[in-house]
């Protein structure tokens, strides 16, 4: 595979991007919703000092960690951890999901996928240049989100706990480790799909389900049902990666040409 | 004229139940324009689409520039400049974003890349707008950027699928002499589908006609109109009546009468010899003869002919 010319396909799509609202201001307004809007729900309570009518504020072992805080205030710190690696490993994917689905089925819709198949480029150059199209700033804006997310929830919980809560251990590994993986299986597959369909409507449609399993981790980490700890993030990388492995595998045997073209006679 | 450079054996391709291309051969030399001809749905895309490595034949074998378009198909497309029969651009990107796109694709260096678009935008017209969001471009500019792009990495080979059509005459002209220009002077190959006869007579130095997926006349224009005319009279009349249709019928050398509103064609055995008698019976029997003319004498009869 040749990196400059995968270089070259996320250029064109990015200048693409950059000129479509559509894509644009998801990359604006989901980062502030997730990264200052809702942290901001759980912890106006602890800065205000408002009791809270949950039985349970927190599991168990997360109470013994911080035996003498009050209700209110284990139950914002449980809320900020519990958001923070489902924040990691969702954002991203919503992000990408609108440019992963115009992927292709944009090129299909408006015409373009004959003259780019004609080009030298391989099936890997095509590929791998659309999934870190979409991968790369929604990744970057993960980031810089999350760096927002955990200066608001630090300086709203460091006078309550006398230290930062983050990023830790686990966090990090998640953000450097197991969020890439994860977009990249799940943009990955969105591209994968929206090289199947004809338009990018029915890829935005199949891609939902890719949300899927991201959906389920928010509930489960809110929830308290898992909590995703620096051994369940090395395990969960290792899975991704065998996974991603898989897919990329799988990807080779999915683009196929002669069905590309085929497809818009 | 050199080695072929586009090569195809027994060509086949269907879609479902049909037969797109039904077994077809031919073979282009190096530095001749090679022209397609055919109505719609006679297969000639699908041929430029397997010789440009984007679709897999069923059967038989093309190799073009020397690679064989199955097994070395990046090869093969690094090598064509092709212009599709509907070329699209990147709407939202200007022109020159296009063509450094296609340019780094085709793996131009970057020191040659903006100086070869820039020549090739001045030359297509285009210099201007170059800036300007392809969106805000006319049809016209839009199939003069298409031509642009595929000529960008200087192709050996370039298969044109429609390439004046919805440009202006005085663009098609140009175009035709930049075709011919690289022909003769550079030696590029060029084969070029279109339903201008016109147009392939002025361009191209042989050409293919098919039908339904064959091939079903090859040669020069001369070759064709020599090989596949037949002699014949067309009769301009005032009224076609039954009468003169019935006693031209009778002549020993007419082999078959057919009417199209007002005239009247007659299959004879030989043009001169004979069209002096159709025409005398023709007014035996009552008929107003205003016009006499050979049929089927030019490459848009035989075209007519083969393609019916």
């Amino acid at each position: 595979m040749r990196w400059e010319r995968v270089r070259i396909v996320i250029g064109k799509d990015w200048k693409g991007y950059r000129q479509s609202k559509e894509l644009i201001v998801p990359m604006i307004v989901l980062p502030i919703m997730f990264a200052v809007f809702l942290p901001s729900i759980f912890l106006v309570p602890l800065t205000l000092g408002l009791p809270i009518v949950e039985e349970e504020p927190a599991p168990p072992w997360f109470l013994e960690t911080f035996p003498n805080l009050t209700e209110t205030e284990v139950f914002a710190l449980f809320v900020a951890k519990a958001m923070s690696v489902p924040f990691l490993l969702f954002l991203p994917i919503i992000l990408s999901m609108a440019m992963a689905s115009d992927s292709f089925a944009g090129e299909k819709e408006r015409g373009t996928i004959e003259q780019l198949l004609a080009t030298p480029l391989t099936d890997e150059e095509l590929f791998f240049g659309k999934v870190l199209a979409c991968m790369l700033p929604s990744f970057a804006v993960t980031l810089l989100s999350f760096g927002v997310f955990s200066t608001i929830v630090d300086v709203a919980t460091y006078r309550t706990i006398g230290r930062l809560l983050l990023p830790d251990a686990a966090t990090i590994g998640a953000a450097l480790i197991t969020s890439p993986l994860f977009s990249l299986l799940s943009i990955g597959t969105m591209v994968l799909v929206s090289l199947r369909v004809r338009r990018v409507r029915d890829a935005q449609q199949l891609g939902g389900l890719v949300m899927l399993p991201g959906i389920a981790i928010v509930l489960a980490s809110i929830t308290g049902i898992v909590v995703l700890s620096g051994k369940m993030i090395l395990a969960v990388s290792i899975v991704l990666f065998f996974v991603d492995s898989l897919l990329i595998k799988a990807s080779s045997k999915c683009f196929n040409r002669d069905r590309l073209i085929t497809s818009l006679i | 004229m050199g080695p072929s450079l586009i090569e195809a054996i027994d060509l086949k391709k269907s879609f479902g139940e049909t037969k797109a291309v039904a077994g077809i051969g031919f073979r282009v030399e190096e530095g001749e324009v090679f022209g397609l001809l055919g109505p719609n749905g006679a297969g000639k895309t699908t041929t430029v689409r397997m010789l440009a490595g984007l679709l897999s034949p069923d059967s038989g074998r093309a190799r073009v520039a020397g690679y064989d378009v199955v097994e070395e198909p990046v090869e093969v497309r690094q090598r064509i400049g092709l212009l599709p029969e509907s070329p699209a651009h990147y709407l939202r990107l200007t022109a020159l974003d296009n063509m450094r796109f296609f340019a780094g694709a085709y793996g131009l260096e970057a020191h040659e890349r903006e100086e070869r678009i820039l020549e090739l935008l001045e030359f297509f017209g285009l210099a201007d707008v170059a800036e300007k969001n392809v969106a805000e471009f006319s049809g016209g500019m839009r199939q003069r950027l298409a031509l642009a792009r595929a000529l960008l990495h200087s192709p050996r080979i370039l298969l044109l699928d429609q390439p004046t059509s919805g440009i202006d005459p005085r663009a098609a002209l140009e175009f035709r002499e930049l075709v011919l220009r690289l022909a003769r002077e550079e030696e590029v190959t060029a084969l070029i589908c279109t339903h201008n006869l016109d147009e392939a007579q002025r361009l191209c130095d042989r050409m293919g006609v098919m039908n339904r997926g064959e091939v079903v006349g090859m040669g020069t224009a001369e070759e064709l109109t020599k090989k596949f005319t037949r002699a014949g009279v067309r009769l301009r009349l005032r009224r076609v009546g039954e009468e003169v249709v019935e006693a031209i019928s009778q002549l020993p050398f007419t082999k078959e009468v057919s009417v199209e509103g007002r005239f009247l064609l007659v299959e004879v055995q030989n043009y001169e010899e004979n069209a002096p008698e159709v025409v005398r019976t023709a007014m035996e029997a009552g008929g107003e003869v205003l016009e006499v003319a050979e049929a089927w004498s030019s490459l848009w009869d035989v075209y007519l002919e083969l393609v019916r």
